[in-house]
């Protein structure tokens, strides 16, 4: 007894940052339709803002306090700041574009926190006051937590009293329903969106700074909170604010009693609770169902009309040439290709979900992963040969696929993407909590290609083969009925299912068939660099994904092939440069989404298209 | 009061306004008449900036408001009515009052809260109810209100009948010339011609974005075959 209230107490004082920071991010949802990636970023600044303000200001009472809503105020005004500088040019362009660019604040603000505040943890010290226990039914409960269990209510109290009476709080709540409407009678959403994302980098900041003493200040909170957040907003409903509190405090005690049951356990139990929740409430517990509308819910660009008079030849000669490149290049060169090619096959195979498909998956490297880990694992623990391992990569994958895919396609849009980055981190985190099956964090090494593939030179060959036979094969799939009838769903669900097209299917299926096609990258990756870390699940290679996506353009035929090749070789010549190489790609992805949002590709084809014109 | 001179807009590639100017004077209420498609909504939505024109000149008593965003318009002068209501589903009808919240402005009457119930009586018993729970007319009478609650030189009346029971219709026409007599501009975009001949004092006829009939609403009605060319079916 006395042990399940000690865990019952310690979820909801876990809940109260996780409840902020998902309450943030639903609001600026809400008003702005943007989903901050970023969030996750406000909360570690919140967290080592307050680090250094507590450790100047003293470890009294007030002054501890004062630290957390000094951070949080900052925090509101690097909000601010981002939303002024980089989102409010983004309002009218697709959710990709707003996942790509406040990810690349992801990666801005990282490398800025290293460099002010260097890699190690930093645990904040504890307000003296704050110190010590009190025994609650026999067991000591941190008094902190008991704080921590209150702000939660208050902070939902709060909130709710600001957007329900006050007039700010009416125009968020107008502005969530039809902003449009709320600007045509004389409101500037200008400042109104600003306003919000300031109160909800607010929000985040204070969930971190109030960590500070429970967790250390570290360089992975950003993505640890955000996928976790994610979730919650998924399960909550989104611009429930409501909803988030009830959401986080699930998800709290779902950790604090699955850690001590097995900690490997809870996982499962997150995503059977999201499984659950989105098969019967698709738009979360407390949120409102949002009408499918007519229209293509997110712009994908223009359609690819280059499809067969120029493809096959223009394929075919890059083959050509590729194959003749062991000709005039040296291992090294041979071994970025090899790369290169793989990320090719991902990037298409993601270009199926999103472009052909117009579901944005923000996960795609779970399939990459699976296929990697499916083949590393086969070879460790079964001392398969490489030949059964590239056969068992893309199965794996695919089955991964089916299973996630098939929660997936219930959803669409932002929820959608939401779902699948936390189906992503799902698998990332049964990787490096695995210690006994993957090896964790220490991966899985020795996974060399068969003999008669060691030769560099061969294995690229096989590569080469594979990719593009694979690559070949999504293609041809783009362009049967069944890829036109993809089309038509993401062009318009309702019209689509008018004619006769099971949508949820066909969209199944080619999650699956993507993820397939991803799993066998990930083999050959796997083989490629003989050894296999989470690395390859985590949301940095999804969003890589993305980045080739829309460099070479979301739509256009060879536009993956030409942004994998762009990013694969940028950030292999980057990280051997500089170190500071997450900032300079993030202000590349910044740059790219605020002048050329229509990639190499795109932009090449209007420069023709104005010239012939 | 309101000038509109060679307004051209597009929905896409096509243009669905050609070079449409009218003016209407203070205190006056115009109606817009036409058939399905002439034009009539896209008028409205490029005057408070919803539709972007692509040339010509709004002109509201005097100022030039083409090329600014429709919250500047609002803040000009102009409110807006749309169509299909748009009332905040979530909101109550206070708050769907309270967004649009204005100062009076010099030269115009003066709305508030208290005016607006007056005006519709109905919203009284209503003010807890939210948007999303009221029926048609209800968020008729609610939408015009909040687009009083900016305290408007213009009103722009997108179809305020379409869909009622004549009876409501009733109501809404003694309103609008409640409105007019307390002395609101009034542009009146409608099919349903006996709820502008009841109101108006001057008709523009659209038909396919083109202004074919200018003129007092008594003469419109006079000449049998003008209602025949530009309105039936």
């Amino acid at each position: 007894m006395s042990f399940f209230v000690a865990q019952l107490l310690t979820g909801l004082a876990n809940a109260a940052a996780l409840f902020l920071v998902a309450a943030g991010l639903s609001v600026i949802f809400g008003v702005t339709r943007v989903v901050n990636f970023a969030h996750g970023s406000f909360y570690m600044l919140g967290a080592y803002l307050a680090y250094s303000l507590v450790t100047r200001l003293g470890t009294g009472l007030a002054e501890f306090w004062l630290a957390v809503l000094l951070a949080g105020l900052a925090v509101g005004v690097i909000g601010m700041v981002v939303e002024i500088v980089l989102l409010r040019r983004l309002y009218r362009a697709p959710e990709l574009m707003h996942l790509v660019a406040t990810f690349a604040v992801v990666l801005i603000v990282q490398d800025v926190t290293l460099a002010l505040w260097g890699p190690q943890d930093l645990l904040g010290p504890r307000p003296a006051a704050l110190e010590g226990g009190i025994i609650v039914l026999g067991e000591r409960v941190p008094v902190y937590d008991l704080v921590l269990i209150v702000l939660g209510p208050l902070v939902l109290g709060g909130l709710w009293l600001l957007l329900n009476r006050s007039r700010w709080g009416i125009l968020v709540r107008a502005a969530t329903e039809d902003r449009e409407m709320v600007g045509a009678l004389g409101i500037d959403q200008k400042w109104l969106f600003t306003s919000v994302f300031f109160l909800g980098a607010f929000l985040a900041g204070i969930g971190g700074a109030v960590q500070l003493p429970r967790e250390p200040a570290n360089l992975m909170m950003d993505l640890n909170i955000i996928a976790e957040a994610f979730v919650v907003v998924v399960i909550g409903g989104m611009g429930s604010i409501g909803g988030a509190y009830l959401a986080a405090l699930i998800i709290a005690l779902l950790h604090a009693f699955g850690i001590v049951i097995l900690p490997e356990i809870t996982l499962v139990l997150v995503f059977l609770v999201m499984a659950v929740v989105l098969v019967a409430r698709p738009w979360g517990l407390l949120g409102r169902p949002e009408a499918i509308t007519s229209a293509p819910a997110h712009g994908v660009g223009p359609e690819a009309r280059w499809q067969g008079r120029w493809l096959v030849p223009t394929f075919a000669a890059s083959l050509a040439a590729l194959a003749l490149l062991p000709l005039a290049t040296d291992v090294y060169g041979l071994q970025v290709t090899t790369e290169v090619l793989i990320f090719a096959l991902f990037a298409v195979s993601l270009q199926f979900i999103i472009g052909v498909g117009g579901m944005i998956s923000f996960g795609h490297a779970a399939y990459l992963g699976l296929g990697a880990y499916g083949a590393a694992l086969l070879v460790h623990h079964l001392d398969a040969p490489m030949e059964l391992a590239l056969v068992a990569a893309p199965i794996a994958a695919g089955v991964g696929a089916l299973v996630f895919g098939w929660l997936c396609v219930r959803l669409s849009g932002v929820y959608l993407a939401m779902l699948t980055l936390a189906f992503a981190q799902i698998t990332w985190s049964a990787a490096f909590q695995w210690y006994a099956f993957t090896g964790g964090d220490n991966g899985i090494l020795g996974i060399w290609p068969s003999p008669w593939a060691a030769d560099p030179v061969i294995y690229y060959y096989v590569t080469l083969l594979l990719s593009s036979a694979a690559i070949a094969a999504l293609w041809r799939a783009r362009f049967a009925p069944f890829g036109y009838a993809l089309r038509a769903a993401r062009d318009s669900e309702l019209r689509a299912a008018a004619v006769g097209i099971d949508v949820r299917h066909t969209r199944w299926l080619a999650f699956a068939l993507a993820g397939t096609a991803a799993g066998l990258g990930g083999g050959l990756y796997a083989f490629l660099k003989g050894s296999v870390f989470p690395d390859v699940l985590a949301i940095p290679v999804s969003v890589d994904g993305l980045v080739m996506l829309l460099l070479g353009g979301v739509n256009a035929v060879l536009g993956p092939l030409i942004g994998a090749a762009a990013v694969t070789g940028g950030r292999i010549a980057l990280v051997a440069e500089t170190e500071l190489w997450r900032a300079v790609l993030g202000a590349v992805i910044v740059g790219m989404v605020l002048w050329f949002p229509d990639g190499i590709a795109g932009t090449v084809r209007r420069g023709f298209g104005r010239g012939r014109r | 009061m309101l000038a509109v001179t060679g307004l051209q807009a597009f929905h896409g590639p096509a243009q669905a306004l050609f070079d449409v100017s009218f003016d209407a004077a203070r205190g006056e209420v115009l109606a817009l008449l036409g058939r399905n498609g002439a034009g009539k909504s896209t008028l409205l939505k490029s005057i408070i900036g919803l539709v972007p024109a692509k040339a010509g000149e709004i002109a509201l008593d005097g100022r030039d408001l083409s090329g600014l965003a429709p919250h500047r318009r609002a803040a000009a002068g102009i409110g807006y009515v749309p169509e299909d209501r748009r009332v905040f589903k979530g909101l109550s009808v206070r708050e769907n009052l309270a967004v649009a919240t204005r100062l009076p402005r010099a030269g115009a009457p003066a709305w508030d809260e208290p005016r607006v119930v007056a005006l519709f009586p109905k919203l009284a018993e209503l003010r807890d109810r939210r948007g999303g729970q009221l029926s048609g007319g209800e968020q008729q009478m609610l939408t015009i209100g909040r687009a009083l609650m900016g305290n408007p030189l213009v009103l722009l009346l997108d179809e305020p009948s379409t869909g009622l029971a004549p009876r409501i219709v009733e109501g809404l026409a003694e309103a609008v010339s409640a409105m007019k007599s307390a002395g609101m501009t009034v542009l009146l975009s409608e099919q349903n011609l006996a709820f502008a001949a009841a109101v108006a004092d001057a008709a523009v006829v659209l038909e396919t974005g083109h202004v074919r009939w200018r003129g007092s609403m008594a003469h419109f009605l006079k000449d049998a075959e003008l209602a025949r060319t530009h309105l039936e079916v």
